[in-house]
């Protein structure tokens, strides 16, 4: 990790000043806003789940710097946002679908609980991070949808749908596997095992192998969308079809996948 | 005569047949014909529809999920029709609702969100529980039915007075002659008739479909016909048990998922793909804003 390397300590010393930022907003009930104003950094919403994404960083602030006043502040935040996980229904943040129920938001809250679990142990945290994972899970296809305008034989087991807002398929579950990870190297649980094996074997599948595999572009290149249903936003067709684009941030997300699968199988083979 | 419904804990089970044309209407809820139980054998019943179709449930047994097969046994029907397997809830209290990946509860309905997409449009479906009348603009229904494939575990389930009901079906209805149709999935809340949830082989859409972050104009069918319903089959599941918490839909999805469970196509080694999607990564460092669609690398680096 970043932190870890004393040539990017610089990175989490300019996240610490945007905590301290965060913090001076935070309210009693332990929620932060979820939106703040470009000109001067006041906050413009709180309705949201986004606030979430401090409580990790506030976590990490104490165990790196020793900061006491971030960890409270984290504590209190995580506790406010798993009550309000255990509703199942909240104001996502995905920027594509912005206060649709989504599972991207529930990922501030797996990475805060193994944050808290890697300090502190506590059986309790692990057991509330397994909810947490079933609830991101349930975003994913455990088989693989039939398509009518297939552009190859792709396939959707192991990805998962953005939200309940853009029923496509993106790359972004890859970014929280190494968390799903984290509690299956400490509990052996052998649904979230297979779970992770399929997101890993998607991800594998899920770029250009050959130049104009998926209909269009260069090999190696990664799109944002697979409509794996009639719904379709940028092709004329769904079922099947892709948003024919190369995506960074995407590509960036099966790499995330890759490295987990590197983990996975020094720990468990295959 | 046989009876129609089979009762459950907490809930009662009957099949509906739901006909193309009179039953299609945005601002009414709809309701099949309601079909007879009859002929009862060692591995499961007929189910019969005044209309002139039979169908024949196999129960196949497994613990945990009671998992069956319906088929099209018999069809005189010239009509387009989809069929229902509707549980019927008896709850005292307002029911937690889940379609994985499209709806969770009620989609934040009446808390005044709408939400927003870079087009502009908000179109999440949100259940308006028990409401009178659907207001699609605000894309708000009292029920709503969505193609199975939208869904990433296709199934229903519902969490109320400390019980748990679920129903699931596999993504599409087969016909021995490979052909086959989407099945559906949905929820359904009503001021006069209660609350229930559905599966259903073939697709009802209702009150509309969402596509491109727009509801079409009217409720659809991506229905059986006379043509191929003969021997269209499809897996569907019921599952019940007590619910402690809001989390009781945990052991039902993995369930489902071992029992649906497909690997996807095997791709290249894991290594081999790192290089190609890093190596494309790292040749391709110009950046182009594309209009509408945030920033993106162009299709020529």
């Amino acid at each position: 990790m970043y932190e870890d390397d004393p040539g990017r300590r610089g990175w989490a010393e300019m996240a610490g000043r945007v905590l301290k930022k965060a913090i001076e907003h935070q309210r009693e009930d332990g929620r932060f806003p979820s939106g703040f104003s470009p000109e001067d950094g006041t906050p413009t919403a709180y309705e949201g789940y986004g606030g979430c994404f401090f409580v990790a960083p506030l976590l990490m602030s104490y165990r790196l710097f020793g900061d006491a006043s971030a960890k409270r502040s984290g504590l209190k935040a995580l506790e406010h946002y798993w009550e309000e996980f255990a509703r199942l229904e909240w104001i996502g943040v995905d920027l594509d679908c912005r206060g649709a129920v989504d599972s991207g938001s529930s990922y501030a809250l797996s990475r805060a609980l193994v944050e808290l679990h890697r300090q502190e142990g506590d059986p309790e945290v692990l057991e509330r991070l397994g909810h947490v994972l079933h609830y991101a899970f349930s975003y994913h296809f455990g088989h693989n949808t039939q398509h009518r305008n297939p552009v190859c034989d792709w396939s959707s087991s192991g990805s998962r749908v953005t939200s309940t807002h853009n029923a496509h398929i993106d790359a972004y579950g890859g970014s929280f596997l190494e968390d799903a990870l984290y509690y299956v190297e400490r509990t052996g649980d052998g649904y979230f095992l297979g779970r992770l094996k399929d997101s890993v074997a998607w991800a594998r599948q899920a770029y250009n192998f050959r130049e104009a595999e998926y209909g269009w572009g260069k090999a190696g290149w990664v799109t944002e969308q697979f409509y794996h249903t009639y719904d379709r936003y940028h092709h004329p067709e769904g079922d099947g079809t892709i948003w024919q684009a190369y995506f960074p941030w995407a590509a960036g997300a099966l790499l995330d996948a890759y490295i987990v699968g590197v983990r996975l199988k020094e720990s468990f083979g295959g | 005569m046989g009876s129609s419904v089979i009762p459950g804990e907490g809930y009662r089970l009957q099949f509906e047949l739901l006909k193309a044309g009179e039953s299609l209407k945005m601002h009414e809820m709809p309701r099949g014909e309601v079909g007879r139980i009859c002929e009862r054998d060692v591995s499961g019943f007929k189910v019969s529809f005044p209309s002139g179709c039979v169908l024949y449930v196999e129960l196949l047994g497994r613990s945990g999920t009671g998992v069956g097969r319906i088929e099209v046994i018999s069809c005189d029907l010239d009509e387009p029709f989809v069929i229902l397997l509707r549980a019927h809830l008896h709850n005292r209290s307002r029911p937690y609702f889940m379609i994985p990946a499209v709806l969770y509860g009620t989609n934040n309905a009446g808390r005044g969100v709408v939400a927003c997409h870079p087009d502009g449009v908000g179109a999440d479906p949100q259940l308006d529980y028990r409401a009178r009348e659907v207001r699609l603009g605000l894309s708000l229904s009292p029920g709503w039915h969505f193609r199975a494939d939208r869904s990433s575990m296709p199934s229903v389930s519902t969490t109320f007075d400390g019980r748990f009901v679920a129903l699931g079906i596999g993504e599409a209805s087969e016909h021995p002659s490979g052909e086959w149709v989407y099945n559906s999935v949905g929820v359904w809340t009503s001021p006069d008739h209660g609350d229930s949830i559905s599966v259903a082989m073939g697709t009802l859409n209702w009150p509309a479909r969402l596509i491109c972050h727009r509801f079409e104009g009217s409720p659809s069918l991506e229905p059986l016909t006379r043509r191929n319903a003969v021997g269209m089959a499809a897996e569907f599941c019921v599952y019940a048990g007590p619910a402690e918490d809001m989390f009781a839909y945990e052991p039902f999805l993995v369930d489902r998922y071992r029992h649906i469970h497909e690997p996807p196509r095997e791709g290249p080694p894991l290594e081999r793909a790192m290089r190609d999607v890093a190596g494309a990564f790292s040749r391709c460092t110009k950046t182009t804003p594309a209009a509408g669609a945030g920033p993106r690398w162009p299709d020529v680096c």
